[in-house]
């Protein structure tokens, strides 16, 4: 188990982070165009670092959710749920279940990922949007 | 199984610890020194012996809390090998090996290893002890920014993964629970000892779901030191316990679910080099002693190290294989969950006391081979050995 001091939000790691001016974006490879997993510092391509901020769809899939049962801290009272979502893109991001706590949606829920005004991340469950048709 | 490997070239010889509990009495610092001198004393060396010394530190403890300097402290000149290592709860398994690796290179003759952590006090809960979000991310502070507090926030998430992948309930987090609860009424160290019925298991609070106290580890302050020598050098009266083989495995990055796009696990991998350096099978390991700092740990050992089909665990520990008088016997001093929790540390321990025959109530009749597990960050840093009580396998 590894327990670091927490460091500054995310919204204040921009280049790493899902969040740039209050949107959601992913991050891939300049070079390979591969979307890379928010957080890593080196394409796991090209071992390059030259990354490029890139607007996401904000469609996800529920990897797994947690739902809190006692309070860590006073901002977040408990009940509330942490899940982990991949971005229709592929990476995989952290959001709080927004309109929770509900019961838990299986594996595979169609999540709708939104940036709040407060930079944080919040999913929404049920049906994707409508795609634009070709 | 294989009879082809030599002897070990290192054993365990020395083995302490210091007194257990929940109240701040001693630093973290003060427990190393003193379980240090005790572990020492058990191999039946002095201080002049010791060529060696590697820390275990603990992730919720800076280097300042346990310094090299403790070597100072204990008055330990010319050393051979000095360090800390820095994997969370893998950490004391590392540095058992680490003292293996150097004895091996003929870098030293007799390395003490010492994980000792203080972290609860009058004032602090455990809860609040453990309350920091752990890294996953990589992103500095977004765990905290969900709202994604301490270990079992993080642990919740693979829990829940793995009991939806399985269609499994808490009857399967139970199974093991309760296991680790029957092993430590026979453990005079152990923290839990009262029985657990299905209801109670139930009945008992929610920190994240599907994660209840039970399903927790039981955190102490305290020390656990061990001296690892070269196999024939220890003059002591204890049994050595003997290192068979050793493995790593650190697949880069944290494992939130165990899905497929985390295959194989950092356990899987250790597990097979850790096999095929000791040159056996799975199925010739007679214990396990692994990290289960949270339930569904102890259930992802028995598949990672290929002791039990995955589709099969939950089955294989509720018809009680693991518990006391099982053909399996797990964390048989009660593990984190039901005995104590001090890290990578606890299970070692515990291996330690049943291949020298000092179990007592517990004890498990066998001479090995005892696999030992250890767990760092978000089951990300694996570690293993490979312990025995006869010089060869």
């Amino acid at each position: 188990v590894s327990l670091k001091k927490p460091a500054p939000a995310a919204a204040l790691a921009p280049s790493i982070g899902p969040v740039v001016d209050g949107r959601l974006v992913f991050r891939r490879c300049a070079a390979t165009r591969r979307a890379q997993a928010y957080g890593v510092r080196r394409c796991d391509c090209c071992w390059g670092d030259a990354f490029e901020s890139v607007p996401a769809s904000g469609e996800a899939a529920l990897v797994a959710g947690a739902r809190y049962g006692r309070t860590y801290q006073e901002r977040w009272p408990h009940p509330y749920v942490v899940v982990v979502a991949r971005l229709a893109e592929g990476p995989e991001v952290f959001a709080v279940l927004a309109d929770g706590p509900t019961p838990m949606p299986p594996r595979g829920t169609p999540l709708r990922i939104e940036v709040d005004p407060g930079g944080i991340l919040r999913a929404r469950a049920g049906a994707a949007p409508d795609r634009p048709r070709n | 199984m294989s009879r082809t490997r030599g002897p070990a070239h290192a054993a365990i010889t020395g083995c302490a610890c210091s007194v257990f509990g929940r109240e701040s009495t001693r630093s973290a610092r003060e427990l190393a020194a003193d379980t240090v001198v005790a572990a020492v004393a058990d191999a039946g060396l002095s201080r002049t012996d010791v060529g060696g010394l590697v820390l275990a530190r603990s992730p919720l403890q800076t280097a300042a809390d346990l310094p090299l300097r403790l070597q100072a402290d204990l008055s330990l000149t010319d050393l051979g090998l000095a360090c800390a290592v820095d994997a969370s709860g893998a950490s004391f398994v590392q540095a058992v090996q680490l003292a293996a690796l150097a004895i091996g290179a003929g870098q030293v003759e007799h390395v003490v290893c010492v994980f000792a952590d203080a972290p609860l006090a009058a004032a602090v809960s455990a809860q609040q002890a453990f309350s920091r979000a752990m890294p996953l991310s990589g992103v500095p502070g977004w765990e905290a920014e969900v709202g994604l507090f301490g270990a079992p926030g993080a642990f919740a998430l693979l829990a829940q993964s793995w009991l939806e992948r399985h269609g499994a309930g808490a009857e399967a987090l139970f199974a093991h629970v309760e296991a680790t609860r029957r092993w430590a009424a026979g453990n005079p160290l152990a923290r839990q000892k009262a029985s657990l019925s299905f209801d109670d298991y139930l009945a008992s609070p929610w920190v994240v779901e599907p994660l209840r106290i039970a399903d927790c580890a039981f955190p102490v302050n305290g020390a656990v030191a061990i001296v690892v020598s070269r196999a024939g050098r220890s003059d002591g009266t204890q049994p050595p316990v003997y290192i068979h083989a050793l493995a790593q495995a650190h697949a880069g990055r944290t494992t939130l679910t165990g899905d497929d796009a985390e295959r194989p696990s950092g356990a899987a991998v250790a597990a097979a080099r850790l096999y095929a350096a000791a040159g056996i099978a799975p199925r010739d390991v007679r214990m396990l002693q692994a990290y289960d700092a949270f339930s569904v740990l102890g259930l992802m050992a028995l598949a990672d190290y290929g002791l039990v089909a995955e589709a099969e665990v939950a089955a294989f520990v509720r018809a009680g294989h693991t518990a006391p008088g099982g053909t399996l016997p797990m964390n048989t001093g009660g593990g984190h969950l039901a005995g104590f929790y001090l890290q990578g540390a606890t299970p070692v321990h515990e291996a330690v006391v049943q291949l020298r025959g000092q179990g007592g109530a517990r004890q498990v009749d066998l001479d090995g081979p005892v696999l030992v597990t250890g767990v760092g960050g978000r089951y990300e840093h694996h570690a293993a050995l490979l312990l025995g009580a006869r010089e060869r396998l």
